[in-house]
C-alpha cells in the first residue's frame, strides 16, 4: 500500500507493468511518458536491457500536487518478463498500488500470457499481495497485428473475471492511455479510502486523472 | 581515498530519494573536482532544509540556486556565488546527471542484491528439500537391503521345509504302500509258517508210529532239521513286519497333527531304521529315561535324528560307536549324539549349516542335511549346536521343546 511521507508530504504510489516477455511492457512506459503531462514528469530511466529485454526494469517517475499542497508521486515500473527473472519480478511486485497486466494478442502467446498471469497472482500471494482485491486491468497488446486472439473471443474468455479489459497498440500510442485511465480509476478509490484525497485534499477522481493525464491527447 | 569513501549506504531502488543517502564522499569529491575543472572555486550544496552538505561558499554570498532533482521533485540545491549563468547551468546540468546516474546505480545493485539474494534463498531451500529426499532414499535403500535379504531367508527357509515335507511324504506314502502290499503276504507267510510248523510234528508222529524198517536215519534228519528252517523263515517274516511297522511309524503316516511321543521309542525306531541303512559295523548305545516325553511331529523329529545319524555314520569309516544320551533338561529336551568319526575341521564347523554346504562329492549328498536338522529344532523351539574335534569325533547337541 501507498506510503504517506508526513515530513515532506508526500504520497509514494507504486504502478508496476507485469506481463510476459516481450508484451510491450516497456513500449507502454515509453508511449506513457511521451503521452502524459502531469504537473511533474521526470526522466524515463531503463536501466538495464539485453536484445531490446529488460534486465532490472524501466522506471517512470510523475507526481501531481493536491489542492492541499501534497505531492503524490506515482512510480512506475515494468518489470523483466522472462522466466529466469522471477526474483526481480517479486522485488518490483512488493507494495505495488495497482497493476497493468500487458497481455500478447498474437495467437501463439496465449500460453505465454497464461503462465504470466498466473506467475503474477502467485508472486502476489508470495509478497503479500491481496490479488483478488488489488487494483488490476488487463491490456491486450498488439493490436495491430494480424495473427492476433480476435476481441470477441478474448471477451468471452475475461467476461467472467472482474478485471477490466483494455486492448492497445502501445507501439502506436493507441490504448495505452486508456488503459492506464483504467487503471488510476482503481487506485484513486484505494487511496481516497486511505487517506481522504477528496475531503482532506480537495482532490476528486476526475480531477485526479486529469493532473495526472494532463493535456494529454485521447486517440480514439 | 579510502574504503570508507566508497562506501555507500543501502538505498532500495523503490525508496524515496534523499540526498544525503546518494552523496557518497567519492561522490562529493568528484563534484568539486568537476566544479573546479570549469573554474570555479566556490559552491555549496544544501539540502531542502538549506542544511549544508558540502563546498565552502558563504550562504550569503549565493547569487544562483538551482534545484537537484535526478528523479522528480528536487532533493537538494546546488548553489554558486556570481558566476556567469551558462556555466552555472552546464554545471548543474552535469551534476544533476552525476547524481541520477548514482541513483540508478543504486537502484539496479538494489535490485540486484534483492534478486540474487532471493535466488540464494530458493536455492537453499531447495537444496534442504533435496538433502532431506537424499536422506529418505538412503534410509530407504538401507532398509531395502536388510528387508530383501529377510525375504531371500524366508524364501529359503520355506523351499527347504517344502522340499523336506515333500520329500517326507514320498517317503511316507511308500511306506504305506509297502506296509499294505508287504503285511498281508507277510500274514499269511507267517501263519502258513505256524501251520506248516504243526504238520511237520503231526508227519513226526506218523513217522515214529512207522515200522523200524521204514524210519530210515534220512528222512529221521530231515524231519529234525524242517522246524528250525520254519523258526527261521518264521523270525525273518516277524523281521519283515516289524521294518514295515518301524518304516509306516518313520514316515508318521498315520499322525498329521502333533502328538505326544516317548523320546526313547522314537530313538530306538530311528536307530533300527538307521541300521538297515549303512553297511559298517557301527554299535549304537542309547541312553534315554522311559518316561521322556515330547508334543511334536513326530515325523519330523524322526528325520532330524536321521540326519544326524547319517552323519555319524558317514564320518566312520569302517567301524565305531555311537552314543546316544537323552535327558531332560529345565523345560526342553536334550539329545546328545556323538561318534568317534574323524571330526571336521574349524572351517567345515563354520559352514555346516549353510544350505547346500557339503563335504560329499556332488551327488551323494544334498548339503541340506544339518540345514534341515536345525530348522526342525528351531521349529520346536529348540536349536542345535555342533563340537567337533578332527580325528577324534563329533557331537551334536539337539535341543527340543513341546511344540504348541
Amino acid at each position: 500500500m501507498a506510503e504517506w511521507n508526513e515530513q515532506n508530504n508526500t504520497c509514494l504510489v507504486k504502478l508496476v507493468f507485469y506481463g510476459p516477455a516481450l508484451s510491450g511492457k516497456t513500449t507502454n512506459l515509453i508511449s506513457l511518458h511521451n503521452l502524459l503531462q502531469p504537473d511533474m514528469k521526470g526522466e524515463m530511466q531503463i536501466l538495464e536491457t539485453q536484445n531490446d529485454r529488460t534486465l532490472f526494469f524501466d522506471l517512470l517517475p510523475l507526481g501531481v500536487t493536491t489542492p492541499s499542497g501534497a505531492l503524490i508521486k506515482i512510480k512506475m515500473y515494468t518489470v523483466p518478463g522472462q522466466v529466469a527473472h522471477d526474483s526481480t519480478r517479486k522485488a518490483l511486485l512488493s507494495r505495488a498500488d495497482g497493476v497493468v497486466f500487458v497481455a500478447d494478442s498474437q495467437i501463439n502467446q496465449s500460453e505465454n500470457n497464461a503462465e504470466s498471469f498466473k506467475n503474477l497472482a502467485e508472486n502476489a500471494a508470495k509478497v503479500g499481495l491481496n490479488f483478488e482485491k488489488m487494483p488490476l486491468v488487463i491490456q491486450f497488446n498488439k493490436r495491430d497485428l494480424s495473427n492476433i486472439v480476435s476481441e470477441d473471443e478474448l471477451h468471452q474468455r475475461w467476461s467472467k473475471t472482474p478485471w477490466p479489459l483494455h486492448y492497445a497498440s502501445a507501439l502506436n500510442n493507441e490504448g495505452v492511455l486508456e488503459t492506464f485511465e483504467g487503471l488510476l480509476n482503481l487506485v484513486y478509490k484505494d487511496l481516497d479510502e486511505e487517506f481522504s484525497l477528496k475531503t482532506e485534499h480537495q482532490l476528486d477522481q476526475t480531477q485526479f486523472i486529469q493532473q495526472v493525464i494532463g493535456g494529454a491527447h485521447h486517440d480514439g | 581515498m579510502t574504503d570508507e569513501q566508497f562506501h555507500m549506504s543501502p538505498i532500495e531502488f523503490d525508496s524515496d530519494l534523499v540526498l544525503q543517502d546518494i552523496l557518497s564522499k567519492r561522490l562529493m569529491l568528484q563534484i568539486e573536482q568537476v566544479i573546479k575543472q570549469f573554474g570555479i572555486e566556490q559552491y555549496l550544496l544544501i539540502t531542502l532544509k538549506q542544511e549544508p552538505i558540502a563546498g565552502d561558499l558563504a550562504t550569503e554570498n549565493i547569487k544562483h540556486r538551482l534545484p537537484l532533482a535526478p528523479e522528480l521533485e528536487p532533493i537538494g540545491y546546488l548553489c554558486f556565488g556570481e558566476e556567469d549563468l551558462v556555466l552555472v547551468k552546464g554545471i548543474h546540468r552535469f551534476v544533476t546527471m552525476m547524481v541520477q546516474s548514482e541513483w540508478r546505480y543504486h537502484m539496479a545493485s538494489d535490485m540486484h542484491l534483492k534478486a540474487i539474494k532471493a535466488d540464494y534463498e530458493a536455492l537453499k531451500e531447495k537444496h534442504e528439500l533435496l538433502l532431506e529426499s537424499e536422506k529418505k532414499y538412503r534410509e530407504l535403500s538401507a532398509s531395502l537391503e536388510v528387508k530383501v535379504k529377510e525375504q531371500v531367508q524366508t524364501i529359503e527357509e520355506a523351499q527347504r521345509k517344502l522340499y523336506e515335507t515333500e520329500k517326507l511324504a514320498s517317503v511316507g506314502q511308500l511306506a504305506a504302500g509297502v506296509a499294505h502290499e508287504v503285511n498281508n503276504p507277510i500274514g499269511f507267510i507267517y501263519s502258513n509258517l505256524k501251520s506248516a510248523k504243526e504238520y511237520i510234528g503231526e508227519i513226526n508222529d506218523w513217522f515214529n508210529t512207522l515200522p523200524h524198517e521204514y524210519q530210515t536215519q534220512n528222512v529221521k534228519d530231515l524231519l529234525e532239521d524242517f522246524p528250525f528252517l520254519l523258526d527261521e523263515s518264521q523270525t525273518g517274516a516277524e523281521r519283515v513286519r516289524r521294518i514295515v511297522a518301524d518304516l509306516k511309524a518313520y514316515s508318521d503316516i498315520d499322525y498329521t497333527e502333533q502328538h505326544k511321543v516317548n523320546i526313547k521309542e522314537v530313538v530306538e525306531r530311528v536307530v533300527r531304521i538307521f541300521n538297515t541303512q549303512h553297511n559298517k559295523s557301527i554299535k549304537v548305545a542309547l541312553d534315554a529315561p522311559e518316561d521322556l516325553h515330547l508334543m511334536c511331529h513326530s515325523g519330523f523329529i524322526n528325520q532330524l535324528l536321521l540326519n544326524i545319524l547319517s552323519n555319524a555314520a558317514n564320518a566312520i569309516e569302517q567301524s565305531g560307536t555311537i552314543n546316544i544320551n537323552a535327558s531332560s533338561k529345565g523345560d526342553a529336551i536334550s539329545i546328545d549324539i556323538s561318534d568317534d568319526g574323524c571330526g571336521m575341521t574349524e572351517e567345515v564347523l563354520k559352514r555346516v549349516f549353510e544350505p547346500f554346504y557339503t563335504t560329499h562329492d556332488v551327488g551323494k549328498g544334498t548339503g541340506l542335511g544339518l540345514t534341515v536338522a536345525r530348522d526342525i529344532a528351531r521349529n520346536h523351539g529348540g536349536d542345535i549346536e555342533l563340537f567337533s574335534v578332527p580325528e577324534k569325533g563329533t557331537k551334536v547337541a539337539i535341543l527340543l521343546r513341546d511344540s504348541n
